[in-house]
């Protein structure tokens, strides 16, 4: 095990700065449990009849963190493995195969809805908490690296164990014999009936793990004289929160779909304005794929739908003065979004401001498209279950990330220098050496290595 | 001698009041219990002249959220719809409700035990052992009058009630083969209830087999050992695409393009007998069961065979798209493997899932498998 540390570090620890950073790996989340906690007590509110208006404001506030948050994750990751030829190219199978792939699945699920469709939707239920755990291990490592906390082989194997073992233990109560699942948009989805001693294996596992964990840190700060920073193990302890301390409590496992696409997003987002950049630099004249402009367009058409179905309007408008206001509304989202696409890309506030406008938007909607639109297609067009629908999309759009999200972050680009080390202040302020590469260029070896599909990268230092 | 008139009339006016006053039904108290169940919501009427004890304790423990997350546990068809005890929730139990819970004296009355009655559960050597279960009547039970404690009657949603009971039950038991589960429970005043919307009745889906056998349509609890030939020769076909997947997989890079285009030939061979399984002689003994003499092909085949025929057709696709692509990157072609894996793979979870309830090994064995093949994919299209 090499437990030292680099030499003296220039790279920055933080993507945006500590209390953001802190917040969206992690922190935001371990406050919103203690603070669900301090509310409600042990008392599941959505359980308990006594404090039934006090839930409803949660529930609610999960459901509309969906489309702000959750679903555009979703819609990043198809986006950045579609928006560009060169990346279609790297990963043929995932971009064109595994989409019909999943589409069968669909079909099948939508036909059999007795025998495919709980399986498919089982499928989707274990990966999901599999593919939190691969990327807690990742932003881990990615804040590791930053951090100047070089992790070895047991290092690596005992965060990989105590991460993925709060994966076995949630997993392992869930399918534990005599269990029963809930049902997931009115689906039947049956428990394997796992024996109760696995359950209790790996928690001991997990423990261990954690320990061993805890003195290989404590090792190098002793090293190092230099307390680790606290953000390396961030990522592990939320997700021990998650998955282990409120296993049960369905109030606030609403939430954690939503701090799972927070570390995402921030990543995500980090490496959009960085790569952009980059691009720039060499190549002005970005080529976009016809999925980046059907995109779009599907953007426009949603927004059209939005403003005119779902805007809120006096009853007492007319019919003539409903379609000027939604031709307003229309229009200066097609205005906004026009120019958006029209900034100029180089370093400055305002490339990060309307950058991240144009990218959140753009996935918001997509998002709708994914989680909103077609399920309803599928109910309109083809006579499906609207609950049915519903169940299976999800199912289906969350099994595709999963795929996608394996090869994602195995991107290389020479073009690109080294997204994943970036800091607000290389987006913000123009350098000498902006888009030559100028930090050190780290090779991404993406899931596969040590930690599982469904991970964030992890960096491994060119020898 | 003539008895008077009189007394006969007096006798026949006393019997009528005794009629009269055993039919009328108890009042009914202010406060309801709504069951927010996965087939829609039963709304329930106390009756606390007949069981005040009984049903200020549930009212307690309904308010407490102990009878959340619980389900319908035994279920017989023109008997009873049980309630599980609170041990068996889903979400475990607070101290306080815990705590909550008593014994409660048994309350006889004369209330009879008839169809939307409901009646507290109890052991069978102790009257006053009642605590937290109940059972909803589906059908006259006279021989419980006297012996249960009546506290009251399904006032709506005894179509919820009808729907849940149709629900196949595991074979050779009173348990229902999902989970009826009893999502949450409230107390709401004869006010609120007047306008109140009310869920129901939902169509509850039923997870099936892979069921290509005559019998049961429903899974069984027997376990694979009971499986017949046929199904368990599909299960066999599966794991041999799994297998020669796997190797193709694995040993893509270290195989001659020769050899790895024998492993893709292989499956697309096993793909086409299993096919021909499924429309054959899978499809014939189905015919005596389901469909008859000249129905059409997808009359004959049952849902979970047409998913598996449909399931080999892809196998089929991919491994000729191996072959086609012979010459392509041994990146491309291990994970044109790794996807007929993951195909054969899913087919066997929807044979095999279904039954692991019966086996702890067997669950963990699919647990264990389920794990692994998420674990291979992050090689999937690896350089």
């Amino acid at each position: 095990m090499d437990a030292k540390a680099e030499a003296p570090r220039k790279q920055p620890l933080y993507f945006i700065n500590g209390p953001v950073d802190f917040a969206l790996v992690g922190g935001l989340s371990i406050a919103i449990y203690f603070l669900i906690h301090i509310l409600y007590g042990t008392h599941d509110p959505r359980l308990d009849p006594g404090v039934r208006t006090a839930t409803d404001p949660v529930v609610v506030a999960a459901q509309r963190l969906l489309w702000i948050c959750n679903w555009p994750h979703f819609a990043a990751t198809s986006y950045r493995l579609y928006h560009s030829r060169d990346n279609i190219k790297q990963y043929p199978l995932t971009a064109l195969v595994i989409p019909w792939l999943v589409l069968a699945g669909v079909f099948a699920s939508v036909l059999y809805p007795d025998t495919i469709a709980p399986m498919f939707i089982l499928t989707f239920m274990l990966w999901s908490p599999y593919h939190f755990s691969g990327q807690t291990v990742g932003v881990s490592l990615i804040y590791a690296r930053r951090a100047g906390f070089n992790v070895g082989k047991v290092e690596r194997l005992a965060l990989s164990t105590f991460v993925f073992g709060t994966y076995l233990f949630t997993a392992m109560f869930v399918h534990a014999k005599g269990n029963t699942l809930p049902s997931y948009w009115g689906i039947a989805v049956p428990a394997l009936g796992l024996p109760v001693w696995l359950w209790v294996a790996s928690e001991t596992v997990m423990y261990f793990a954690g320990i061993v964990l805890l003195l290989c840190v404590v090792r190098w700060c002793i090293q190092n004289r230099r307390v680790l920073p606290l953000i390396v193990l961030l990522p592990s302890v939320a997700q021990y929160c998650w998955f282990v301390s409120a296993r049960d409590w369905p109030t606030f496992n609403e939430f954690v779909p939503f701090f799972h696409s927070m570390q995402y997003l921030l990543i995500a987002w980090s490496m959009q304005l960085k790569e952009k950049l980059d691009l720039a630099q060499n190549q002005p004249q970005p080529v976009r794929t016809p999925f980046a402009w059907a995109v779009w367009a599907g953007s426009l058409a949603v927004c059209a739908w939005f403003a005119y179905d779902l805007l809120p309007m006096p009853e007492s408008f007319s019919a003539p003065m409903r379609g000027l206001a939604t031709a307003l509304v229309f229009g200066l989202y097609a205005w906004a979004s026009v120019s958006l696409n029209r900034q100029k890309i180089r370093p400055s506030k305002q490339y990060v401001i309307f950058e991240t406008l144009r990218w959140f938007e753009m996935n918001i909607l997509f998002g709708a498209i994914l989680f909103f639109i077609f399920p309803m297609a599928l109910t309109k067009f083809f006579g499906v279950k609207p609950f049915l629908a519903l169940g299976v999309t999800a199912a289906a759009v969350q099994i595709h990330h999963f795929f996608v999200d394996g090869v994602i972050w195995k991107l290389k680009r020479k073009t690109v220098s080294s997204p994943l080390m970036v800091n607000i202040d290389d987006l913000i302020h123009p350098t000498s050496d902006f888009g030559s590469g100028g930090m050190p260029v780290p090779a991404l070896s993406g899931a596969g290595a040590g930690v599982g599909v469904g991970s964030m990268p992890v960096l491994e230092r060119k020898a | 001698m003539k008895p008077p008139r009189f007394a006969l009339a007096l006798i026949f006016a006393a019997a009528c009041a005794a009629r009269f006053a055993s039919s009328a039904e108890p009042r009914i108290a202010d406060e309801h219990i709504i069951l927010h169940t996965i087939g829609g919501d039963v709304v329930l009427a106390l009756y606390p002249d007949v069981a005040p004890e009984t049903c200020t304790q549930l009212l307690k423990l309904v308010k407490l959220g102990v009878y959340d997350t619980t389900y319908f546990h035994r279920c017989e068809p023109n008997f009873v719809l049980q309630l599980s005890t609170p041990d068996f929730r889903l979400v475990r139990m607070t101290d306080e409700q815990k705590s909550a819970i008593h014994k409660i004296k048994a309350e006889f009355s004369d209330i009879k035990h008839t169809r939307g009655i409901l009646s507290m559960a109890r052991s069978d050597g102790d009257v006053n052992s009642a605590e937290t279960s109940f059972s909803i009547l589906l059908g006259d039970a006279p021989h419980l009058d006297r012996q249960y404690t009546a506290f009251g009657k399904v006032e709506k949603g005894m179509d919820v009630v009808d729907g849940l009971v149709r629900v196949p039950r595991k074979k050779g038991t009173t348990e229902p083969i999902v989970t009826l589960l009893l999502g949450r429970a409230e107390v709401v005043d004869a006010a609120t209830l007047a306008t109140m919307p009310l869920r129901g009745p939902e169509p509850i889906l039923v997870p099936n087999t892979m069921e290509l056998d005559e019998g049961a349509l429903a899974p069984s609890d027997e376990g694979i050992a009971s499986w017949s030939a046929s199904r368990r020769l599909v299960l066999s076909s599966l794991a041999l695409v799994v297998v020669i997947g796997l190797i193709g997989f694995l040993l893509a890079t270290k195989i001659s393009q020769r050899t790895l285009l024998f492993v893709n030939l292989l499956n697309i061979l096993v793909g086409v007998g299993m096919l021909f399984l499924l429309l054959t002689s899978t499809g014939r003994s189905l015919v005596h069961l389901e469909g008859g003499p000249g129905a059409a092909l997808s009359d004959i085949l049952s849902e979970s065979a047409r998913a598996a025929t449909l399931g080999m057709a892809g196998v089929i696709i991919v491994a000729l798209l191996g072959v086609i692509f012979t010459r392509g990157t041994p990146k491309m072609l291990s994970s044109l493997n790794l996807i007929n894996v993951l195909i054969g793979a899913f087919l066997m979870f929807v044979m095999v899932v279904p039954v692991t309830q019966t086996s702890s090994a067997l669950a963990a064995g699919v647990f264990l498998a389920v794990v692994s093949l998420f674990k291979l994919m992050g090689q999937f299209e690896a350089g």
